[in-house]
């Protein structure tokens, strides 16, 4: 269980102008469960996950994983990034086998569980392919495998289909459902894309931006799995109509179909 | 560009190809106005014909004099850039990598890279002597800013997300300087390693034209000063040559380095 109370970030730009990232966020995220945070940029969800991975502290207020604060990067948790962030030189075997290279698993162990990871994405085959050499969905299935070769027990994943093509992206939605499907990790998924968040979550947590603050929490009881039929059920298109119901009235327009957004 | 290579397999094969062909138009037309030049304008004790210099220059590599010559240079190079090399590297990926040595450091590098280093020779002399050690200083002196500079700014190029993602997997500072922050300043640094070697080609001018005649330096004294002036052009050409070649050695390192680049 992840226990986020009152947490507040401030950044401080130049001329000691300050912004309010976050103010005063309280959230809980249960085990096993599939949390989406939706909200227009500007509204700290991706500051929010980069706290909850340990990569910045809180300003004030607390992060806590079953009881534990979190300091820093733990190996309970991995992260997806928005931009992929492999490695250019090393080839997608020894990126997915990076982070246990780190964590000191001998090579043959660390290479015999790459591939298996590189397997889960379907990319057993590229696996001495350079990340160049591969479209951007690949290269994101390489992050994913990433991620969950080093087994964590929460995925932070930040706006990881945000930089993809509408086709690609909705392909990786469904197939993060079904790997989510076996293992049913706990995942907090930052998004922007309303349709995407009620498609994979079980809860949508919709912000609010400048100050960055929780507006709602929203229950997806779609049934499980999910599959393609899913954004057929009257329920899901119901659901993506509130959260952009919701959003429009923070006065936060954003375009209801899921665009193609420039990397940040 | 790549989109463009994909069309037409062919093209970069052809264009590399018809890159060729215009170096070696550039070159012969070079020589043939040296050949020009050197018998309308010249003679035997100012520039000669390129003819005659490649005749000096046949007759000059069947001479074991040139050849200890050009090991003698080549081995105080060796030591004046090597040391460079395994200092002011390092050196450059502490600088570019922790704020507090670049405070301490970065000013007395740039000190010593906009410095006439041929100006510190009188200095050397003093330390170290007129001798092959104070040779090797000033190659030192001559390539190890540049060396430290260059590393200096491949670390701080390194894309700031791919050290995030390290971090946020666990990794400390050894392992992210080696895995991560070292491959990323790779080009920098064989950037550096290209400009150095010139600056190491100049300071061994300086070594062993003003500090101390020896080697190459002193066959060049010896020419010029007996008006020999096919054998000095020769031995110009050979230096030349080595140049070539020691470029050539680092383009093929970076081609072996950067494959991934494609």
């Amino acid at each position: 269980m992840i226990a986020i109370a009152e947490v507040t970030k401030v950044f401080r730009g130049r001329d000691d102008e300050e912004l309010v990232a976050l103010d005063r966020v309280s959230l809980t995220v249960r085990d096993h469960e599939f949390l989406s945070i939706i909200g227009p940029s500007g509204c700290g969800k991706t500051t929010l996950l980069r706290m909850i991975g340990g990569l910045i502290p809180a300003e004030a207020g607390t992060i806590a994983i079953d009881g534990v604060p979190v300091t820093g990067p733990g190996p309970d948790r991995a992260i997806v990034f928005q931009d992929f962030a492999l490695l250019p030189w090393a080839d997608l075997l020894a990126n997915v086998a990076f982070p246990l290279e780190i964590r000191k698993v001998p090579r043959r162990e660390r290479e015999a569980r790459a591939l298996e990871a590189l397997r889960l994405v379907g990319l057993q085959d590229f696996a001495h392919y350079y990340p160049r050499q591969i479209s951007g969905g690949m290269q994101q299935r390489v992050g994913l495998a990433r991620a969950l070769g080093v087994d964590p027990e929460i995925l932070l994943m930040d706006e990881p289909f945000g930089a993809l093509d509408a086709q690609t992206r909705q392909l990786l939605q469904e197939e993060l459902t079904t790997l989510w499907q076996r293992d049913r990790k706990t995942v907090v998924f930052i998004t922007h894309a309303m349709d995407e968040a009620v498609y994979l979550s079980d809860r949508v947590v919709i912000m609010t931006p400048r100050p960055g603050r929780v507006a709602e929490v929203l229950e997806i009881p779609l049934a499980r799995p999910r599959a393609p039929e899913t954004r057929e059920d009257p329920a899901f298109v119901r659901l993506t109509a509130r959260i952009w119901e919701r959003l429009k009235a923070l006065g936060a327009a954003q375009p209801p179909a899921p665009a193609k957004q420039t990397p940040a | 560009m790549r989109g463009r290579d994909a069309e037409a397999g062919t093209a970069p094969l052809r264009r590399s190809g018809e890159a060729w062909r215009y170096r070696l138009a550039s070159l012969l037309a070079l020589l043939a106005f040296w050949e020009f030049a050197g018998r309308v304008w010249g003679s035997n004790l100012t520039v000669p014909p390129v003819s005659l210099v490649a005749v000096s220059l046949g007759t000059l590599l069947v001479t074991a004099d040139v050849w200890v010559a050009l090991a003698t240079t080549l081995w105080a190079m060796a030591i004046g850039f090597g040391a460079a090399i395994v200092t002011g590297i390092p050196l450059g990926l502490l600088l570019g990598w922790y704020p507090a040595v670049d405070r301490l450091a970065a000013i007395y590098i740039r000190m010593l890279f906009s410095l006439p280093v041929s100006s510190t020779v009188p200095v050397l002399v003093v330390v170290f002597g007129i001798n092959r050690t104070a040779q090797a200083a000033v190659i030192f002196l001559f390539c190890f800013p540049v060396l430290a500079i260059n590393a200096a700014l491949g670390v701080r190029g390194v894309d700031p997300r791919l050290v995030e993602m390290a971090r946020s997997f666990g990794a400390g500072d050894f392992l992210l300087l080696r895995r991560v922050v070292l491959p990323a300043a790779v080009p920098a640094i064989i950037a550096g390693l290209r400009l150095g070697t010139g600056r190491a080609a100049i300071g061994m001018v300086v070594a062993e034209l003003v500090l101390l005649a020896s080697g190459i330096g002193r066959l060049i004294t010896r020419y010029s000063e007996s008006f020999q002036a096919g054998p000095l052009f020769a031995v110009v050409v050979l230096v030349l040559g080595v140049g070539v070649g020691l470029i050539a050695f680092w383009q093929a390192l970076e081609r072996r380095l950067l494959r991934w680049q494609g």
